[in-house]
């Protein structure tokens, strides 16, 4: 199934002159106790001037040691076990230690997949850069005025001010643009992006996406990108290469492949995407069939959840407001105001909105580990007993706790490393005492075997640890869930079936959901109604169809927008947007003033009024519906077939 | 910025007279007054009764705690029990004793201990690390009087280089006291360092794991750049809290090694006042005990403010 030689783009040339990268059956291994492990096998491919390498796959395929082999770099531990590697001509194993600075300096750079790491904290930004600036090396005024340009260049507001500043004080999206520039300084022939925009918001990412196919085209550099995102991929790259388990199972050109996938593994990875155009949640990828090498082509079906008949209210929430000041900040509101909208039985209810949007606080106060400043949270009576819920976990009586479980965003950092499955299951059985509960119950509920049990969750692959966390929360018999992000840091191959778990765990118990999550399309794919959140505050809520029709608020319409998905028109211009938020929710008017393409001078002053565009969809908007109605008529289900 | 370094300080003076206030509380409770500890134990009862009143040990212990306070504050810190000189002065040469002893462990052995676990951290797993690490957990295991010992036996009987006690006594000058300050301060050193190295040897790495400094490689800067520039500052952070620590026990409980060399610091004149229940002199040295651990925090607070800018510039001051 393996191809034997596959080149970046197909294509057979003369001229080795013109590949920046040249990757000749490189193996990389690393050795554990006496066993070796390969992380990378006969990896062969080209990459000609001045074009773009996608580097695509799950996590453990081996893209990331990839990406870093490109710059001389290996793990501690790891080694080359076979074959060569050469960029810009040289051979970058090879390179004695010396020559190897050089090489970094001069011919390849690396934006990091989270800059707010990756930037030195106790440096100001001016010296990070200046670092990279070889040429000007002891002139000083020289590297400040280069300095400066570089942070114009990746478009970061108030370049000449950022230069004394350090890191922390920049918001994630800022602190990518710094990363970019730190790259750039050097003046790269290849520059290697790992992930750049994976921990990023969508309008982010969209900017910042948008910022480096510019600095690509005028500065004529050849790039690698690392991502997990075919959408991202498809939109960036002229090529690329599809890892599965250290080895390249398909390349080409970006179109040519994601449209006309050859490889088992590269179907299903396109299968398995949600999509915002097609409603439903996609089909799940056998991995064992294409592990056995069969032919296996992914069911196109994607499976339509229905929404829950009859409206059974589970959970209310009205007029919750969040407060993290310790004092009145002037022209600044509370972190999370007004908030109402309730999550009936058997329903998904979707919290979306960007970080900093509240989603989390909200869900904390729900749980009860976040103060609340107003409001009420009402919990329906399921059979244990309702009732409104105090402020704070610890003042809430044994049912109402059992009542509202959670499951966490990583599964990995919230199952205790040392207890095996049994026990993390059993605690809240005990806890609660809750009757016809038994651990391979809940397991089976989960679709995993009961043996699994005796497991720790280190023995687990990221998927069935969510489902241990599913299980877990499951177990103890609640009439609500909240779901933080937990399918955000899955695998997409994985995220179909724990999303299907969720469908049927809420049917088949009537489990209220609220699912919270910055991902539209995992909102299609699994969420009955949604509740748009803008810093704190709702701006649109409605059924699922109805947020993705074609009557939106603006601010949904630009996070709609700023979706890029496989099978977008990726050339049509983007409309310049702001995409920075406001530190924090302005204290009068909408809160979407001040990035709002219809802001008109009432917003800034007067609260929005709710516009009832039907019986369940409600958006908080001073525009009319005339205006409010979008040209993305497009994203309207059905029109596309994928 | 004025507002840390002024709660800083505010919470470090409350600190101070916390730890006074159980100071003087724990030594009322010992057993046994200061009266009769002066008159001895064939003393007639009303002789007692008269030396409590000239002592002022009838009035309440709040009146007493005041008057105390007030008159520490003014540098009179009552008179000794037992030579019935000033127990300022006499603390106060102790303490200066100490703190030359104190000053040469610190300078030295704080600089050795950065320097030798940097080094470590920078050759994790390799023989530089190992050796230095085994050396440390030696010099951590090792309990002090047992390295001064060794050191006594090395330094001044085979090779005496240096003198194995101090004849000097308390009042002796700085220029006496010298010579045989080496030998102390190389004990205490082995113990200090022991702990700065393991905990410098931990942060180095910990920081050598960050993204910012494979970053730095990869930008392909200089190893002394990336070591000083990039790994120093973030992995000093933690390790100054442990120097901070190390410090101010220096100061305050080098009884062992001061006694077994007869120093002439502050350790011994603890244990001497301890035995004679000299308690105007124990309270003192305790207090100022709890002073310099204070201080020494205090420093460590300040030092961590000027090397974390995310102190300096905390985020929401945009």
């Amino acid at each position: 199934m393996t191809p034997e030689t596959i080149t970046s783009n197909g294509r057979r040339r003369a001229d080795e002159d013109i590949d920046v990268v040249q990757l000749r059956n490189l193996g990389i291994s690393y050795r554990t106790g006496k066993r070796e492990v390969a992380v990378l096998k006969g990896i062969t491919l080209t990459l000609e001037k001045g074009r773009i390498l996608g580097l695509v796959g799950e996590s453990g395929s081996g893209k990331s040691t990839l990406a870093s082999a490109l710059l001389g770099s290996l793990r501690t531990g790891s080694f080359v076990s076979t074959g060569t590697a050469s960029v810009s001509g040289q051979d970058v194993f090879a390179l004695r230690a010396k020559e190897l600075r050089r090489f970094r300096i001069s011919e390849v750079a690396m934006v990091p997949q989270n800059a707010g790491s990756a930037l030195t904290p106790t440096m100001k930004i001016h010296e990070q850069i200046a670092e990279a600036l070889h040429s000007l090396k002891g002139n000083k005024t020289a590297q400040r005025s280069r300095a400066e340009e570089l942070l114009r260049l990746v478009r970061l507001p108030n370049p000449a001010q950022a230069l004394d500043r350090y890191p922390h004080q920049f918001s994630g999206g800022q602190q990518q643009r710094i990363g970019i520039a730190v790259a750039l300084a050097a003046n790269p022939t290849l520059l290697v992006l790992d992930e750049p925009t994976t921990g990023l918001d969508v309008v982010t990412q969209a900017a910042i996406l948008d910022l480096l196919s510019g600095l690509q085209g005028s500065l004529g550099m050849s790039m690698v990108m690392v991502s997990h995102d075919l959408g991202v991929i498809e939109k960036m790259c002229t090529d690329v290469a599809v890892l599965r388990r250290g080895e390249i199972v398909e390349a080409g050109a970006t179109r040519e492949v994601l449209a006309n996938p050859k490889h088992p593994y590269t179907r299903g990875l396109v299968a398995s995407v949600p999509r915002i155009d097609v409603p439903g949640i996609p089909p799940s990828m056998d991995q064992d069939a294409i592990d056995a090498g069969e032919d296996w082509v992914p069911d196109q079906e994607v499976y339509r959840r229905i929404a829950p008949q009859g409206a059974v209210p589970v959970l209310s929430v009205e007029s919750l407001s969040i407060d993290y000041r310790r004092k009145h900040i002037p022209g600044t509101g509370a972190t999370v105001q007004d908030v109402s909208f309730t999550v009936n039985a058997g329903e998904v209810v979707a919290l979306v909105g960007e970080s900093g949007s509240g989603k989390s606080s909200i869900a904390n106060a729900i749980a009860g580990l976040q103060k609340t400043a107003g409001g009420r949270i009402t919990l329906a009576d399921g059979g244990a007993g309702g009732g409104e819920l105090a402020k704070t976990v610890t003042g809430r009586p044994k049912n109402l706790r059992q009542a509202i479980q959670l499951i966490f965003q990583n599964a990995d950092t919230s199952l205790n490393p040392r207890q095996s499955v049994h026990t993390a299951i059993q605690r809240p059985i005990n806890l609660f005492s809750v009757k016809n509960a038994s651990v391979p119950q809940a397991l089976a509920d989960v679709d995993l075997p009961a043996s699994y049990a005796q497991r720790l969750p280190g023995q687990l692959s990221g998927g069935q640890r969510q489902r241990v966390g599913i299980a877990r929360a499951v177990a103890a018999a609640p009439s609500l869930v909240l779901a933080d992000e937990v399918v955000s840091a899955l695998d997409v191959s994985v995220q179909s079936s724990i999303l299907r778990l969720m469908d049927e765990l809420s049917r088949e118990k009537s489990l209220g959901f609220l699912f919270i999550t910055h991902d539209l399309a995992v909102v299609r794919a699994i969420a009955d109604r949604v509740v748009v959140l803008y810093l704190g505050r709702v701006v649109e809520e409605g059924t699922v169809e109805e947020i993705f029709a074609s009557i939106s608020h603006p601010y949904s319409r630009l996070l709609l927008d700023s979706v890029i998905e496989l099978g977008d028109d990726h050339d049509a211009k983007r409309k310049a947007v702001k995409d920075e938020i406001p530190a924090a929710p302005p204290e009068v008017g909408c809160p979407f003033a001040s990035r709002c393409p219809l802001v008109r001078d009432v917003c800034h002053t007067v609260a929005p009024p709710t516009i009832a565009v039907s019986a369940t969809h409600n958006i908080k908007c001073h525009a009319d519906v005339a205006e409010l109605t979008g040209v993305s008529a497009e994203v309207l289900e059905g029109t596309r077939t994928c | 910025m004025l507002t840390f370094f002024a709660k800083r300080i505010g919470w470090s003076v409350f600190t101070v007279l916390l730890a006074t206030v159980l100071v003087f509380s724990a030594i009322q409770s010992l057993p046994g007054d200061a009266a009769s500890q002066i008159l001895g134990q064939n003393a007639t009862p009303s002789a007692v009764a008269t030396m409590r009143q000239q002592l002022g040990l009838d009035d309440p212990p709040v009146s007493r705690f005041v008057s105390w306070l007030g008159n520490a504050l003014q540098g009179n810190f009552g008179n000794s029990l037992v030579s019935g000189g000033s127990v300022g002065a006499e603390v106060g040469s102790a303490l200066v004793n100490t703190s030359l002893l104190a000053g040469i462990t610190i300078v030295i052995g704080v600089l050795l201990s950065l320097v030798l676990g940097l080094v470590a951290g920078l050759t994790r797993d390799r023989w530089p690390d190992i050796s230095i690490s085994t050396l440390a957990l030696v010099g951590m295991s090792v309990p002090e009087f047992v390295v001064a010992t060794v050191l006594v036996l090395l330094f001044s009987i085979y090779i005496p280089l240096f003198p194995a006690v101090v004849i000097a006594g308390q009042n002796a000058s700085v220029a006496e006291i010298l010579p045989s300050v080496w030998l102390p301060a190389g004990a205490l050193i082995c113990v200090l360092a022991a702990y700065i190295i393991r905990m410098m040897r931990t942060s180095v790495i910990d920081v050598m794991d960050s993204e910012f400094v494979r970053t730095a490689i990869l930008k392909g800067n200089s190893t002394p750049r990336i070591v000083f520039k990039h790994i120093l500052p973030s992995a000093m952070l933690p390790t100054l809290n442990v120097i901070a620590m190390n410090v101010a026990w220096l100061i305050g409980g080098v009884v062992v090694v001061e006694s077994i060399f007869n120093y002439p610091g502050i350790g011994t004149l603890m244990i001497r006042s301890v035995q004679t229940r000299d308690l105007p002199a124990i309270l003192l040295i305790t207090v100022m005990s709890a002073l310099t651990y204070v201080v020494c925090n205090l420093l460590a607070d300040f030092a961590a403010f000027l090397l974390n800018p995310r102190l300096r510039y905390p985020r929401s001051a945009k």
